[in-house]
């Protein structure tokens, strides 16, 4: 079984320091660009973890390892964190450009990360999402960067489970998805309260950690669990969740709200709703936030929808899809079996890329 | 717009051309040789734990609880052989919490039952009204403390009158969840009528890749609820954090026995359904080493039938139980990889591990 330990010095003997000056002349060049960046979380070959910076064409700028599974990104002001897929506990502060070494650092004791975390507006904060979890709050863990994020204090998510959040343009509002099922690192990933589990959208001021306001689903998708999340142009927050309950039911898995706004679901016609198999992996917007993408590796789907019609405007089957994220006029697309848009890597892509520069 | 064609055109095609069963013959043993006979087993558990305790209630004696508890360990048992398989109508109306609410990680099920009994609650003595309470006071984990906990002597005696009809409401409403598990599987259900099917518009599986990702799906799923929930949630990395009331079944006596009947429906499951005969010839030594480990591990669960804690303070037999843990492991990574890479599954993460 694979420990969960973080191996601190076999970490960052792996990893080694900063990375740039040990790139190929190529590959360097394309750091100290300002092309755009993306990053994502792999499995390699013989199932050891890392991360990837990659270019829009889908291109590996440069691999790093990582003690364990990793998950998602926040990037802010020239820094990028990866954080520990849950119930991890570790997170790596990098630098894009590989100018500085990575920086290792944990969640506290008695709690982990749930793997999604955001910048603050002026970057010098970073909110993470944790489980504590010998009470089972949710909770957005503070880290400071400038002290080599030290954690700093924290403040309940308004539920159980919080997993993506958006920070609205405000600079101080912060939406989490909080999805809603209870976990305890003692019994693995498993679910432990699916009768009860309740998924809550909370809006949270980030200045006081006070909870603005929070939305539930209806009782007949009291199963529905929301988890992630992308902002579109006009400041909509769209939402794409995982059903927990009978395969033989197909409930909206898409949401959208707004702060103040309540919380809308999206129906589709069967033959889209279906093709999700009852899961959303992923979720993004485009570049320029009038269009939003869902994918789901279960049923191997894409689905593009207008921001401001919430009408389908691509659907597409891509086997073992997840990882998606805006770039240029479309999206950079990943999937477990080593694709990244049309080209073909040996990693398995993890469920999310993310831009970080 | 483009249509959903594509998935279904792909994996068929990964599929290994010289197959010698196809996966609807899969499906349909699967559904007669073990979701049927699981389900109709633990409609006949429940109906003799239904009777047991009648008997318990109206002649209560020594003989007539030993009768009853006997009869809840082997509605726990069957229960545990079809507990992993989660597909269709036992994910509907919070079924599997109802039959048993586990972990129970803060003792909510404990305290609302000892809360019933101190009041004399007579809605939980009352199998309507059980229904509609707490998961946590209505199944296997309440009747449990019940017939084995703290005060469960006076069953055998007139004291123990509203106790006794608490266990007889409890076990009429796993009865009545397991009449729907069989009703709902029947020739003329909904859910028999897709699982056997796959096609576009079938909520279970568009394709027979998707079909198969589930069948995987279900062994390794279930497997790993095995290693995190029944052994790894007591068993610590030291003896100093072995937790052995967070054992499922620790106050019956019926732990190992448990896994040893979780193990055995995966089995019992893989064995039915002729999964295997989805690979191409050359896999014989993967499916032979499948066996054995699945053998290993249920010999090993078996050897283990005792208290909990005389198996965690014996460091043989705590050894033993670490064995099994790593044979469980082993068994999924036979599954997650090899079975899946020869069945011409693209492998990536653990099947529907998402997050």
């Amino acid at each position: 079984m694979r420990p969960l330990i973080v191996d601190r010095r076999a970490f960052l003997a792996g990893a080694g320091a900063a990375w740039a000056s040990a790139l190929l002349p190529s590959r360097a060049e394309a750091l100290t660009k300002d092309d755009t960046l993306f990053a994502s979380a792999f499995m390699g070959k013989d199932e050891t973890y890392g991360f990837a910076l990659l270019n829009a064409a889908g291109d590996i700028i440069t691999k790093q390892t990582l003690p364990d599974r990793g998950h998602s990104f926040a990037a802010g002001n020239g820094r990028a964190v990866i954080f520990a897929r849950r119930p991890g506990t570790f997170a790596v502060a990098f630098d894009p450009k590989g100018k500085t070494g990575p920086l290792l650092f944990s969640s506290p004791e008695g709690s982990h990360f749930y793997g999604h975390g955001i910048f603050s507006s002026d970057a010098k904060l970073l909110y993470a999402t944790e489980n504590a979890f010998e009470t089972g709050d949710g909770l957005i863990g503070i880290y400071d960067v400038a002290s080599g994020f030290k954690r700093v204090g924290a403040f309940p998510s308004g539920g159980i489970d919080p997993h993506d959040m958006v920070l609205l343009a405000d600079g101080k509002t912060l939406c989490v998805a909080n999805g809603g099922i209870l976990t305890h690192p003692d019994s693995g990933r498993q679910k432990l309260n699916l009768d009860t589990m309740k998924s809550v959208i909370s809006f949270i001021d980030v200045t006081t950690g006070t909870l603005i306001e929070s939305h539930e689903l209806p009782a007949s998708l009291q199963r529905l669990s929301l988890r992630h999340m992308a902002e579109d142009a006009s400041g909509s927050i769209w939402i794409g969740g995982q059903f927990e309950g009978d395969e033989l039911t197909r409930p909206p898995l898409i949401a959208r709200i707004g702060l103040g706004q309540d919380l809308v679901l999206s129906e589709f016609a069967p033959e889209i709703t279906n093709a999700f198999g009852n899961y959303i992996g992923s979720v993004a917007a485009s570049a320029d936030g009038n269009r939003i993408a869902f994918t789901s590796p279960v049923g191997g789907a894409m689905l593009v929808v207008d921001a401001k019609t919430a009408a389908p405007l691509e659907t597409r089957a891509i086997p073992k899809i997840c990882g998606i994220v805006g770039s240029g006029n479309g999206f950079l697309v990943s999937t477990e079996n080593g694709n990244l848009n049309n080209q073909r890597h040996e990693e398995h892509w993890d469920n999310h890329i993310r831009q970080i520069s | 717009m483009r249509r959903f064609f594509a998935i279904a055109a792909f994996l068929i095609a990964a599929l290994p051309a010289e197959a010698a069963t196809n996966v609807e013959t899969i499906l349909a043993n699967t559904l007669t040789g073990y979701v049927r006979p699981s389900y109709t087993a633990l409609k006949t558990a429940t109906q003799t734990l239904t009777a047991s305790a009648n008997t318990l209630c109206e002649t209560p004696s020594t003989e007539s609880f030993s009768q009853a508890q006997i009869a809840f360990k082997e509605t726990a048992n069957v229960w545990s052989k079809v507990e992993w398989f989660r597909a269709g109508p036992v994910m509907n109306d919070n079924r599997i919490e109802r039959m048993f609410y586990f972990p129970d990680r803060k003792g909510l099920g404990l305290k609302q039952v000892q809360a019933a009994l101190a009041s004399k609650d007579e809605s939980a003595s009352n199998a309507e009204t059980l229904q509609t309470k707490s998961v946590a006071m209505q199944g296997l984990g309440a009747s449990e403390f019940l017939l084995f906990g703290t005060g469960s002597e006076t069953l055998a005696t007139k004291d123990g009158a509203f106790r006794c009809t608490y266990i007889l409401s409890s076990a009429k409403t796993i009865s009545a969840i397991a009449n729907d598990l069989q009703s709902n599987w029947a020739n003329s259900s909904e859910a028999a009528a897709f699982w056997q099917t796959p096609a576009a518009n079938n909520p279970f599986f568009r394709s027979d890749a998707e079909a198969l990702n589930l069948m995987i799906g279900t062994l390794v799923h279930g497997l790993d609820a095995i290693r995190d929930m029944r052994l790894g949630n007591f068993i610590g990395k030291t003896t100093e954090a072995d937790k052995p009331k967070m054992a499922a079944y620790w106050r019956s006596e019926n732990t190992f026995a448990s896994i040893a009947a979780n193990l055995e429906g995966l089995k019992n499951f893989y064995e039915a359904s002729q999964i295997q005969t989805v690979l191409p010839a050359g896999n014989d030594g993967l499916l032979r080493t499948i066996n054995f480990d699945f053998a290993q591990a249920i010999k090993a669960a078996k050897a283990l039938d005792k208290p909990v804690t005389d198996v965690l303070a014996d460091p043989d037999s705590r050894k033993k139980a670490a064995y099994m843990q790593l044979t469980v492991q082993i068994l999924i990574d036979h599954f997650n990889t090899e079975f899946a890479v020869a069945a011409g599954l693209d492998t990536g993460f653990s099947f529907g591990d998402g997050d």
